[in-house]
Protein backbone atom coordinates (compact mmCIF):
# COMPACT_ATOMS: atom_id res chain seq x y z
CA UNK A 1 0.00 0.00 0.00
CA UNK A 2 1.10 3.40 -0.45
CA UNK A 3 -0.21 6.69 0.14
CA UNK A 4 0.71 9.98 -1.36
CA UNK A 5 0.12 13.49 -0.62
CA UNK A 6 0.79 15.89 -3.87
CA UNK A 7 1.43 19.39 -3.12
CA UNK A 8 -1.78 19.38 -0.37
CA UNK A 9 -2.84 22.68 0.56
CA UNK A 10 -6.06 23.41 3.06
CA UNK A 11 -7.15 26.76 3.37
CA UNK A 12 -10.14 27.65 5.70
CA UNK A 13 -10.90 30.78 4.62
CA UNK A 14 -8.15 32.95 5.09
CA UNK A 15 -6.31 30.56 7.38
CA UNK A 16 -4.22 28.44 6.13
CA UNK A 17 -4.29 25.09 7.94
CA UNK A 18 -2.31 22.75 5.83
CA UNK A 19 0.69 22.96 3.40
CA UNK A 20 1.90 23.03 0.61
CA UNK A 21 2.55 19.31 1.89
CA UNK A 22 4.17 16.40 0.01
CA UNK A 23 4.52 13.26 1.51
CA UNK A 24 4.87 9.68 0.70
CA UNK A 25 4.35 7.08 3.29
CA UNK A 26 4.96 3.54 1.04
CA UNK A 27 6.26 1.70 3.84
CA UNK A 28 4.22 -0.36 6.46
CA UNK A 29 4.39 0.29 10.42
CA UNK A 30 3.21 2.92 12.57
CA UNK A 31 3.96 6.28 11.46
CA UNK A 32 2.92 8.92 13.61
CA UNK A 33 2.11 12.72 12.94
CA UNK A 34 3.85 14.99 16.16
CA UNK A 35 2.47 18.10 16.92
CA UNK A 36 1.48 20.64 18.98
CA UNK A 37 -2.64 21.62 18.87
CA UNK A 38 -3.15 23.50 15.46
CA UNK A 39 -0.41 21.89 13.99
CA UNK A 40 -2.43 20.52 11.22
CA UNK A 41 -2.24 17.21 12.23
CA UNK A 42 -6.15 16.49 11.82
CA UNK A 43 -6.62 18.51 9.14
CA UNK A 44 -4.25 16.07 7.22
CA UNK A 45 -5.92 13.46 8.31
CA UNK A 46 -9.58 14.94 7.36
CA UNK A 47 -8.53 15.89 4.20
CA UNK A 48 -6.99 11.85 3.62
CA UNK A 49 -9.97 10.68 4.51
CA UNK A 50 -12.40 12.80 2.67
CA UNK A 51 -14.29 14.90 5.38
CA UNK A 52 -12.72 17.93 4.22
CA UNK A 53 -11.14 18.74 0.87
CA UNK A 54 -8.28 19.55 -0.31
CA UNK A 55 -7.93 23.56 -1.54
CA UNK A 56 -5.22 22.30 -3.43
CA UNK A 57 -2.80 19.39 -4.74
CA UNK A 58 -4.42 15.86 -4.58
CA UNK A 59 -4.50 12.26 -2.70
CA UNK A 60 -3.24 9.03 -3.93
CA UNK A 61 -3.82 5.37 -2.42
CA UNK A 62 -1.83 2.57 -4.15
CA UNK A 63 -2.05 5.15 -7.30
CA UNK A 64 -5.47 5.80 -7.81
CA UNK A 65 -7.02 9.79 -6.63
CA UNK A 66 -9.09 9.68 -3.85
CA UNK A 67 -11.25 12.02 -5.21
CA UNK A 68 -12.43 9.79 -7.71
CA UNK A 69 -12.05 5.93 -6.11
CA UNK A 70 -13.46 7.24 -2.62
CA UNK A 71 -15.28 4.82 -1.97
CA UNK A 72 -12.92 1.97 -3.12
CA UNK A 73 -10.16 3.80 -0.78
CA UNK A 74 -12.30 4.06 2.29
CA UNK A 75 -13.19 0.46 1.94
CA UNK A 76 -9.65 -0.36 2.34
CA UNK A 77 -8.85 2.24 5.44
CA UNK A 78 -10.21 1.90 9.14
CA UNK A 79 -10.90 4.98 10.53
CA UNK A 80 -10.94 7.02 13.88
CA UNK A 81 -11.00 10.97 13.23
CA UNK A 82 -11.51 13.34 16.19
CA UNK A 83 -13.08 12.27 19.02
CA UNK A 84 -15.97 10.55 17.78
CA UNK A 85 -19.47 10.06 18.43
CA UNK A 86 -22.09 7.67 17.45
CA UNK A 87 -25.90 7.33 17.88
CA UNK A 88 -26.69 7.49 20.78
CA UNK A 89 -29.76 5.01 20.82
CA UNK A 90 -27.68 1.80 18.92
CA UNK A 91 -25.67 -0.30 20.92
CA UNK A 92 -22.25 -0.57 20.21
CA UNK A 93 -22.93 -3.70 18.86
CA UNK A 94 -25.21 -2.16 16.23
CA UNK A 95 -22.55 -0.02 15.48
CA UNK A 96 -20.10 -2.21 15.23
CA UNK A 97 -23.39 -4.65 12.78
CA UNK A 98 -23.96 -1.70 10.65
CA UNK A 99 -19.96 -1.01 9.92
CA UNK A 100 -19.50 -4.34 8.87
CA UNK A 101 -22.16 -4.64 6.56
CA UNK A 102 -20.89 -1.98 5.00
CA UNK A 103 -17.65 -3.51 4.58
CA UNK A 104 -18.98 -6.74 3.40
CA UNK A 105 -19.09 -8.73 6.11
CA UNK A 106 -22.79 -10.55 7.35
CA UNK A 107 -24.08 -13.44 9.09
CA UNK A 108 -21.59 -15.29 11.11
CA UNK A 109 -18.27 -14.04 9.86
CA UNK A 110 -19.90 -10.48 11.10
CA UNK A 111 -20.32 -11.87 14.31
CA UNK A 112 -16.96 -13.64 15.00
CA UNK A 113 -15.36 -10.19 13.63
CA UNK A 114 -17.59 -8.42 16.20
CA UNK A 115 -16.36 -10.42 19.05
CA UNK A 116 -12.36 -10.32 17.22
CA UNK A 117 -12.59 -6.40 17.46
CA UNK A 118 -14.35 -5.83 20.93
CA UNK A 119 -11.85 -8.35 22.53
CA UNK A 120 -8.96 -6.10 21.22
CA UNK A 121 -10.12 -3.00 22.23
CA UNK A 122 -11.81 -4.41 25.70
CA UNK A 123 -15.14 -3.29 24.73
CA UNK A 124 -17.02 -6.90 24.71
CA UNK A 125 -18.50 -5.96 28.52
CA UNK A 126 -20.27 -2.59 27.40
CA UNK A 127 -21.34 -3.86 23.70
CA UNK A 128 -24.94 -4.44 24.15
CA UNK A 129 -25.57 -1.01 26.36
CA UNK A 130 -26.91 2.30 23.60
CA UNK A 131 -23.73 4.36 23.34
CA UNK A 132 -25.72 7.19 24.81
CA UNK A 133 -24.46 5.97 27.91
CA UNK A 134 -21.12 5.39 27.48
CA UNK A 135 -18.21 7.04 28.98
CA UNK A 136 -15.40 9.34 26.79
CA UNK A 137 -12.82 6.58 26.94
CA UNK A 138 -15.80 3.71 25.84
CA UNK A 139 -16.94 5.56 23.09
CA UNK A 140 -12.81 5.82 22.31
CA UNK A 141 -12.63 2.59 22.73
CA UNK A 142 -15.31 1.78 20.33
CA UNK A 143 -14.43 4.33 18.13
CA UNK A 144 -10.94 1.99 17.74
CA UNK A 145 -13.41 -1.27 17.08
CA UNK A 146 -14.83 0.29 14.38
CA UNK A 147 -11.28 1.39 12.43
CA UNK A 148 -10.74 -2.03 12.86
CA UNK A 149 -13.58 -3.90 11.75
CA UNK A 150 -12.67 -6.13 8.75
CA UNK A 151 -8.61 -6.01 9.37
CA UNK A 152 -8.08 -2.52 7.18
CA UNK A 153 -4.83 -2.95 5.45
CA UNK A 154 -4.97 0.78 6.39
CA UNK A 155 -5.41 2.44 9.52
CA UNK A 156 -6.02 6.17 10.57
CA UNK A 157 -6.23 7.27 14.10
CA UNK A 158 -6.62 10.44 15.56
CA UNK A 159 -5.25 10.47 19.22
CA UNK A 160 -6.82 6.93 19.47
CA UNK A 161 -5.55 7.32 23.34
CA UNK A 162 -7.61 10.60 23.74
CA UNK A 163 -9.87 10.46 26.47
CA UNK A 164 -9.12 6.53 28.02
CA UNK A 165 -7.84 6.95 31.45
CA UNK A 166 -3.82 6.56 32.25
CA UNK A 167 -4.70 2.51 32.03
CA UNK A 168 -6.59 1.90 29.35
CA UNK A 169 -3.80 4.29 27.67
CA UNK A 170 -1.13 1.65 27.83
CA UNK A 171 -3.88 -0.65 26.98
CA UNK A 172 -4.26 0.94 23.74
CA UNK A 173 -0.94 1.26 22.99
CA UNK A 174 0.02 -2.22 23.41
CA UNK A 175 -2.98 -3.02 20.90
CA UNK A 176 -0.99 -0.98 18.34
CA UNK A 177 1.89 -2.09 19.17
CA UNK A 178 0.44 -5.87 18.38
CA UNK A 179 -1.53 -4.48 15.34
CA UNK A 180 2.08 -3.39 14.18
CA UNK A 181 3.91 -6.56 15.11
CA UNK A 182 3.65 -8.33 11.70
CA UNK A 183 4.12 -4.86 9.85
CA UNK A 184 1.30 -5.77 7.27
CA UNK A 185 -0.58 -2.52 7.82
CA UNK A 186 -0.04 1.37 7.48
CA UNK A 187 -0.89 2.62 10.83
CA UNK A 188 -0.79 6.59 10.60
CA UNK A 189 -2.26 8.08 13.79
CA UNK A 190 -1.48 11.40 15.28
CA UNK A 191 -0.71 12.68 18.79
CA UNK A 192 0.76 15.46 20.69
CA UNK A 193 2.43 12.84 23.54
CA UNK A 194 5.84 12.39 22.74
CA UNK A 195 6.37 9.26 24.52
CA UNK A 196 3.30 7.92 22.99
CA UNK A 197 5.25 8.59 19.54
CA UNK A 198 8.50 6.97 21.05
CA UNK A 199 7.28 4.08 22.23
CA UNK A 200 4.67 3.38 18.77
CA UNK A 201 6.37 4.84 15.91
CA UNK A 202 8.31 3.22 13.19
CA UNK A 203 8.52 7.20 11.54
CA UNK A 204 7.76 10.13 12.93
CA UNK A 205 6.41 13.19 11.07
CA UNK A 206 6.51 16.60 13.01
CA UNK A 207 3.97 18.91 11.70
CA UNK A 208 4.44 22.34 12.71
CA UNK A 209 1.61 25.02 11.27
CA UNK A 210 0.93 23.14 8.56
CA UNK A 211 3.86 22.49 7.67
CA UNK A 212 6.52 19.31 8.15
CA UNK A 213 9.16 20.39 9.77
CA UNK A 214 10.92 16.90 10.62
CA UNK A 215 10.57 13.50 9.09
CA UNK A 216 12.77 10.57 10.66
CA UNK A 217 12.54 8.84 7.24
CA UNK A 218 14.91 11.92 5.45
CA UNK A 219 16.58 12.77 8.45
CA UNK A 220 18.38 9.51 9.15
CA UNK A 221 21.59 11.50 9.82
CA UNK A 222 19.82 13.49 12.92
CA UNK A 223 17.73 12.10 15.59
CA UNK A 224 15.22 13.77 17.90
CA UNK A 225 15.49 14.21 21.72
CA UNK A 226 12.30 15.35 23.77
CA UNK A 227 13.09 17.74 26.64
CA UNK A 228 11.06 19.07 29.57
CA UNK A 229 11.56 21.69 31.92
CA UNK A 230 10.79 25.55 32.06
CA UNK A 231 11.51 26.50 28.35
CA UNK A 232 10.08 29.91 28.75
CA UNK A 233 13.20 31.80 27.93
CA UNK A 234 15.10 29.55 25.88
CA UNK A 235 14.17 30.41 21.73
CA UNK A 236 17.82 28.87 20.61
CA UNK A 237 20.37 27.76 22.91
CA UNK A 238 23.84 27.44 21.23
CA UNK A 239 23.16 26.96 17.76
CA UNK A 240 21.06 23.68 18.63
CA UNK A 241 17.42 24.20 16.42
CA UNK A 242 14.96 24.05 18.84
CA UNK A 243 11.19 22.66 18.61
CA UNK A 244 8.77 24.65 20.98
CA UNK A 245 5.77 21.91 21.52
CA UNK A 246 4.67 24.12 24.84
CA UNK A 247 5.97 26.09 27.07
CA UNK A 248 7.60 22.59 29.37
CA UNK A 249 8.16 20.46 26.18
CA UNK A 250 10.32 20.93 23.24
CA UNK A 251 12.31 18.27 20.90
CA UNK A 252 15.86 19.03 20.05
CA UNK A 253 17.23 17.81 16.65
CA UNK A 254 20.73 16.46 17.06
CA UNK A 255 23.67 14.92 14.94
CA UNK A 256 23.10 10.90 15.45
CA UNK A 257 26.90 10.31 15.59
CA UNK A 258 26.51 12.57 18.84
CA UNK A 259 24.34 10.64 20.54
CA UNK A 260 27.23 7.98 21.75
CA UNK A 261 28.38 11.33 24.11
CA UNK A 262 25.01 11.64 25.48
CA UNK A 263 24.64 11.01 29.35
CA UNK A 264 23.15 7.72 30.69
CA UNK A 265 19.98 9.80 31.75
CA UNK A 266 18.41 9.64 27.97
CA UNK A 267 17.40 6.69 27.00
CA UNK A 268 17.04 5.03 23.62
CA UNK A 269 14.18 3.90 21.92
CA UNK A 270 12.82 3.71 18.51
CA UNK A 271 15.36 6.61 17.15
CA UNK A 272 14.06 8.82 19.47
CA UNK A 273 16.05 10.20 22.22
CA UNK A 274 14.32 11.14 25.78
CA UNK A 275 15.26 13.08 28.99
CA UNK A 276 12.13 12.17 31.02
CA UNK A 277 11.59 14.24 33.95
CA UNK A 278 14.14 16.56 33.42
CA UNK A 279 13.36 19.90 35.45
CA UNK A 280 16.09 21.81 34.56
CA UNK A 281 16.24 21.72 30.60
CA UNK A 282 19.60 24.11 30.28
CA UNK A 283 21.50 21.50 32.42
CA UNK A 284 20.33 19.28 29.99
CA UNK A 285 21.25 21.14 27.00
CA UNK A 286 24.44 21.89 28.42
CA UNK A 287 25.43 18.53 28.79
CA UNK A 288 24.21 17.73 25.30
CA UNK A 289 26.32 20.49 23.79
CA UNK A 290 29.49 19.78 26.00
CA UNK A 291 30.00 16.47 24.73
CA UNK B 1 -26.08 -0.51 -3.46
CA UNK B 2 -29.43 -1.73 -2.69
CA UNK B 3 -28.21 -3.44 0.74
CA UNK B 4 -25.85 -0.47 1.81
CA UNK B 5 -29.09 1.20 1.14
CA UNK B 6 -30.97 -1.17 3.30
CA UNK B 7 -28.35 -1.52 5.86
CA UNK B 8 -27.92 2.97 6.40
CA UNK B 9 -31.84 3.38 6.66
CA UNK B 10 -32.26 0.44 9.17
CA UNK B 11 -29.41 2.05 10.50
CA UNK B 12 -31.05 5.25 11.17
CA UNK B 13 -34.58 3.78 11.55
CA UNK B 14 -33.48 2.47 14.56
CA UNK B 15 -31.94 5.46 15.57
CA UNK B 16 -35.13 7.18 14.64
CA UNK B 17 -37.62 5.24 16.80
CA UNK B 18 -36.07 5.19 19.91
CA UNK B 19 -35.56 8.54 20.25
CA UNK B 20 -37.26 10.99 22.67
CA UNK B 21 -38.43 12.65 19.63
CA UNK B 22 -40.36 9.84 18.26
CA UNK B 23 -41.98 9.02 21.63
CA UNK B 24 -42.55 13.09 22.23
CA UNK B 25 -44.05 13.22 18.84
CA UNK B 26 -46.53 10.21 19.35
CA UNK B 27 -48.21 11.80 22.41
CA UNK B 28 -48.44 15.02 20.27
CA UNK B 29 -50.52 12.53 17.56
CA UNK B 30 -52.53 10.48 20.50
CA UNK B 31 -53.59 13.91 21.76
CA UNK B 32 -54.76 15.28 19.00
CA UNK B 33 -56.38 11.65 18.23
CA UNK B 34 -58.06 11.65 21.60
CA UNK B 35 -59.32 15.28 21.41
CA UNK B 36 -60.82 14.71 17.58
CA UNK B 37 -62.56 11.46 18.99
CA UNK B 38 -63.59 13.13 21.46
CA UNK B 39 -65.34 16.20 19.31
CA UNK B 40 -66.47 13.01 16.86
CA UNK B 41 -68.38 11.20 19.24
CA UNK B 42 -69.61 13.84 21.33
CA UNK B 43 -71.02 16.35 18.97
CA UNK B 44 -71.03 13.73 15.76
CA UNK B 45 -74.89 15.28 15.46
CA UNK B 46 -74.20 18.67 15.86
CA UNK B 47 -71.55 19.57 14.46
CA UNK B 48 -73.05 22.04 11.20
CA UNK B 49 -74.76 23.56 14.27
CA UNK B 50 -71.24 25.04 15.50
CA UNK B 51 -70.31 26.27 12.22
CA UNK B 52 -69.74 30.16 12.21
CA UNK B 53 -72.61 32.11 9.99
CA UNK B 54 -70.05 32.61 7.32
CA UNK B 55 -70.04 28.77 6.70
CA UNK B 56 -73.59 28.32 7.17
CA UNK B 57 -74.12 26.60 4.00
CA UNK B 58 -71.77 23.83 5.03
CA UNK B 59 -74.24 22.66 7.55
CA UNK B 60 -76.09 21.12 4.10
CA UNK B 61 -72.88 18.78 3.60
CA UNK B 62 -73.42 15.35 5.48
CA UNK B 63 -72.08 15.28 9.29
CA UNK B 64 -69.76 12.88 8.51
CA UNK B 65 -67.98 14.30 5.71
CA UNK B 66 -68.10 17.36 7.70
CA UNK B 67 -66.30 15.81 10.54
CA UNK B 68 -64.12 13.76 7.79
CA UNK B 69 -62.92 17.19 6.74
CA UNK B 70 -62.34 18.65 10.25
CA UNK B 71 -60.47 15.31 11.24
CA UNK B 72 -58.28 15.18 7.63
CA UNK B 73 -57.39 19.46 8.81
CA UNK B 74 -56.14 18.87 11.99
CA UNK B 75 -53.52 15.78 10.36
CA UNK B 76 -52.88 18.69 7.33
CA UNK B 77 -50.61 19.95 10.42
CA UNK B 78 -49.53 16.87 12.57
CA UNK B 79 -46.68 16.41 9.84
CA UNK B 80 -45.20 19.42 9.92
CA UNK B 81 -44.53 18.99 13.74
CA UNK B 82 -43.41 15.54 13.23
CA UNK B 83 -40.95 16.05 10.16
CA UNK B 84 -39.46 19.34 11.66
CA UNK B 85 -38.72 17.13 14.83
CA UNK B 86 -37.12 13.93 12.74
CA UNK B 87 -35.67 15.77 9.38
CA UNK B 88 -35.04 19.10 10.80
CA UNK B 89 -31.96 18.01 12.60
CA UNK B 90 -31.31 14.85 9.68
CA UNK B 91 -28.15 16.66 8.12
CA UNK B 92 -27.33 19.66 11.23
CA UNK B 93 -27.01 16.95 13.37
CA UNK B 94 -24.49 14.84 11.93
CA UNK B 95 -22.10 17.90 12.24
CA UNK B 96 -23.26 19.48 15.42
CA UNK B 97 -23.25 15.90 17.08
CA UNK B 98 -19.96 15.10 15.36
CA UNK B 99 -21.38 11.85 14.12
CA UNK B 100 -20.59 12.80 10.69
CA UNK B 101 -16.79 12.16 11.60
CA UNK B 102 -17.92 7.91 11.39
CA UNK B 103 -20.90 8.45 9.18
CA UNK B 104 -19.04 10.25 6.57
CA UNK B 105 -15.74 8.61 6.65
CA UNK B 106 -17.60 5.36 5.96
CA UNK B 107 -17.14 3.85 2.29
CA UNK B 108 -20.59 4.73 1.12
CA UNK B 109 -21.78 7.55 -1.23
CA UNK B 110 -23.04 10.41 0.39
CA UNK B 111 -25.96 10.15 -2.23
CA UNK B 112 -27.05 7.08 -0.43
CA UNK B 113 -26.74 8.46 2.88
CA UNK B 114 -28.91 11.11 2.41
CA UNK B 115 -31.75 8.90 0.72
CA UNK B 116 -31.79 6.27 3.30
CA UNK B 117 -31.50 8.53 6.11
CA UNK B 118 -34.55 10.43 4.00
CA UNK B 119 -36.32 7.28 3.77
CA UNK B 120 -35.95 6.93 7.34
CA UNK B 121 -37.42 9.62 8.20
CA UNK B 122 -40.22 9.47 6.15
CA UNK B 123 -41.77 6.01 7.22
CA UNK B 124 -41.17 7.29 11.26
CA UNK B 125 -43.40 10.20 10.30
CA UNK B 126 -45.97 7.97 8.59
CA UNK B 127 -45.84 5.43 11.52
CA UNK B 128 -46.14 8.42 14.15
CA UNK B 129 -49.51 9.53 12.29
CA UNK B 130 -50.74 5.78 11.76
CA UNK B 131 -52.05 6.06 15.28
CA UNK B 132 -53.83 9.50 13.91
CA UNK B 133 -55.40 7.60 11.06
CA UNK B 134 -56.58 4.26 13.13
CA UNK B 135 -58.35 6.96 15.73
CA UNK B 136 -59.82 8.78 12.77
CA UNK B 137 -61.26 5.48 11.41
CA UNK B 138 -62.71 4.23 14.05
CA UNK B 139 -64.31 6.66 15.03
CA UNK B 140 -66.17 7.82 12.19
CA UNK B 141 -66.96 4.16 11.75
CA UNK B 142 -68.21 3.48 15.10
CA UNK B 143 -70.23 6.83 15.37
CA UNK B 144 -71.79 7.21 11.22
CA UNK B 145 -71.55 3.37 10.94
CA UNK B 146 -69.35 3.87 7.26
CA UNK B 147 -66.63 5.57 6.09
CA UNK B 148 -66.18 7.75 2.53
CA UNK B 149 -63.27 5.47 1.55
CA UNK B 150 -62.70 6.78 -1.87
CA UNK B 151 -62.49 10.21 -0.14
CA UNK B 152 -60.28 8.47 2.63
CA UNK B 153 -58.01 6.65 0.02
CA UNK B 154 -57.41 9.70 -1.62
CA UNK B 155 -56.71 12.10 1.47
CA UNK B 156 -54.25 9.53 2.57
CA UNK B 157 -52.37 9.66 -0.81
CA UNK B 158 -52.30 12.88 -0.38
CA UNK B 159 -50.87 13.00 3.29
CA UNK B 160 -48.18 10.73 2.13
CA UNK B 161 -47.25 12.85 -1.11
CA UNK B 162 -46.92 15.80 1.33
CA UNK B 163 -44.73 13.65 4.21
CA UNK B 164 -42.53 13.53 1.31
CA UNK B 165 -42.25 16.67 0.15
CA UNK B 166 -42.41 18.44 3.59
CA UNK B 167 -39.24 15.57 4.92
CA UNK B 168 -37.65 16.61 1.46
CA UNK B 169 -37.67 20.32 2.52
CA UNK B 170 -36.66 20.05 5.90
CA UNK B 171 -33.53 18.23 4.79
CA UNK B 172 -32.79 20.80 2.57
CA UNK B 173 -32.90 23.00 5.49
CA UNK B 174 -31.06 21.16 7.51
CA UNK B 175 -28.38 20.19 4.73
CA UNK B 176 -27.58 24.60 5.07
CA UNK B 177 -27.03 24.54 8.77
CA UNK B 178 -24.45 23.24 10.92
CA UNK B 179 -26.61 23.62 14.39
CA UNK B 180 -29.68 21.96 15.05
CA UNK B 181 -31.37 24.70 16.52
CA UNK B 182 -30.98 27.01 13.33
CA UNK B 183 -32.23 24.18 11.10
CA UNK B 184 -35.54 23.50 13.34
CA UNK B 185 -36.41 27.69 13.58
CA UNK B 186 -35.46 28.24 10.19
CA UNK B 187 -38.03 25.06 9.13
CA UNK B 188 -40.99 26.55 11.49
CA UNK B 189 -40.30 30.28 10.57
CA UNK B 190 -40.14 29.08 6.99
CA UNK B 191 -43.41 27.01 6.86
CA UNK B 192 -45.52 29.36 8.94
CA UNK B 193 -44.34 32.60 8.71
CA UNK B 194 -43.27 32.44 5.26
CA UNK B 195 -45.44 30.59 3.02
CA UNK B 196 -48.65 31.69 5.01
CA UNK B 197 -47.21 35.48 4.48
CA UNK B 198 -46.45 34.86 0.56
CA UNK B 199 -50.03 33.07 0.39
CA UNK B 200 -52.07 36.02 2.37
CA UNK B 201 -49.86 38.46 0.46
CA UNK B 202 -50.03 37.43 -3.23
CA UNK B 203 -54.36 36.79 -2.37
CA UNK B 204 -55.23 40.04 -1.22
CA UNK B 205 -52.89 42.01 -3.38
CA UNK B 206 -53.35 40.38 -6.92
CA UNK B 207 -56.88 37.83 -5.93
CA UNK B 208 -53.98 35.21 -6.61
CA UNK B 209 -53.75 31.91 -5.20
CA UNK B 210 -50.20 30.82 -4.63
CA UNK B 211 -51.15 26.85 -5.32
CA UNK B 212 -47.24 26.35 -5.42
CA UNK B 213 -46.83 27.48 -1.58
CA UNK B 214 -46.29 23.56 -0.06
CA UNK B 215 -49.26 24.70 2.96
CA UNK B 216 -51.57 25.82 0.50
CA UNK B 217 -50.85 22.40 -1.75
CA UNK B 218 -51.15 20.50 1.63
CA UNK B 219 -54.67 21.54 2.21
CA UNK B 220 -55.63 18.80 -0.80
CA UNK B 221 -55.57 16.49 2.44
CA UNK B 222 -58.44 17.79 3.97
CA UNK B 223 -60.07 19.47 0.65
CA UNK B 224 -60.70 16.03 -0.98
CA UNK B 225 -63.79 15.62 1.25
CA UNK B 226 -64.99 19.51 0.52
CA UNK B 227 -63.21 22.04 -1.58
CA UNK B 228 -62.18 24.89 1.05
CA UNK B 229 -59.20 26.29 1.47
CA UNK B 230 -58.47 27.34 4.50
CA UNK B 231 -55.46 29.14 3.64
CA UNK B 232 -57.29 31.65 2.15
CA UNK B 233 -60.02 34.12 2.91
CA UNK B 234 -62.66 33.36 0.29
CA UNK B 235 -66.48 33.08 0.61
CA UNK B 236 -66.08 31.29 -2.81
CA UNK B 237 -65.96 27.74 -1.92
CA UNK B 238 -67.44 24.43 -3.23
CA UNK B 239 -69.26 21.72 -0.92
CA UNK B 240 -67.83 18.99 -3.45
CA UNK B 241 -64.92 17.35 -3.18
CA UNK B 242 -61.88 18.84 -5.00
CA UNK B 243 -61.70 17.58 -8.30
CA UNK B 244 -59.10 15.62 -10.13
CA UNK B 245 -57.06 18.31 -11.33
CA UNK B 246 -56.74 19.65 -7.98
CA UNK B 247 -55.91 16.39 -6.88
CA UNK B 248 -52.71 16.17 -9.69
CA UNK B 249 -52.25 19.91 -9.58
CA UNK B 250 -51.35 18.96 -5.39
CA UNK B 251 -49.53 16.13 -6.52
CA UNK B 252 -47.39 17.79 -9.21
CA UNK B 253 -46.21 20.44 -6.61
CA UNK B 254 -45.61 18.13 -3.67
CA UNK B 255 -43.52 15.91 -6.20
CA UNK B 256 -41.08 19.06 -7.40
CA UNK B 257 -40.79 19.50 -3.84
CA UNK B 258 -39.36 16.07 -3.36
CA UNK B 259 -37.29 16.53 -6.15
CA UNK B 260 -35.82 19.28 -6.20
CA UNK B 261 -35.42 19.63 -1.99
CA UNK B 262 -33.67 16.01 -2.04
CA UNK B 263 -31.23 17.05 -4.96
CA UNK B 264 -30.40 20.31 -3.57
CA UNK B 265 -29.44 18.34 -0.10
CA UNK B 266 -27.86 16.08 -2.32
CA UNK B 267 -25.78 18.36 -3.69
CA UNK B 268 -25.16 20.03 -0.28
CA UNK B 269 -24.17 17.37 1.36
CA UNK B 270 -21.77 16.28 -1.11
CA UNK B 271 -19.72 19.40 -0.52
CA UNK B 272 -20.16 18.94 2.83
CA UNK B 273 -16.70 19.38 5.40
CA UNK B 274 -17.05 17.72 8.70
CA UNK B 275 -15.75 20.64 10.99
Amino acid sequence: MEIKFENIVKNYGKFRALGPLNLTISQNGIITILGPNGAGKTTLLKVLVGLAKPSEGKIYVNGKDFQNSRKEILQKMGILVEQPEFYPYLTGREILEFTGKLKGLWGEDLKKEIQRVSEITGSVDFLDKKVGKYSRGMKQRLGISVALVNDPPIMILDEPTFGIDPLGSLEIREVLKNLNKNKEKIILFTTHIIEEASYLSDRIIILESGLIRSDTLNDSDYVLIKVTGNLTNLENYRGITFKKLSEDQALIRIKRNDLPHFNREITHNNEIMFIERSSQVEEAIRELSNH
Amino acid sequence: MQTNFFNIYLHYFKNYYRSKSFYLILIIVALASFLMSYLTFKYSNRVSEMLPSRLISLSRVNSELLMMYLWAYIMSGLPVFASVFFSSPAISSEIEMRTGYFIFSQPVDRTVLVLAKYFAAVTVTIISLLVYLFSEVFSIIFVYGFIESDQLFWSTAMLILFILALTAFTFLLSSIFNKNLYAYITSFVVYFVIFYAVNLILYLLYDYNAFFLLNNAATIIERVYININPTIFTNNFSLNPAGLNDIVLSSVVFIIYTIVCLVGAIVIVENKEVQ
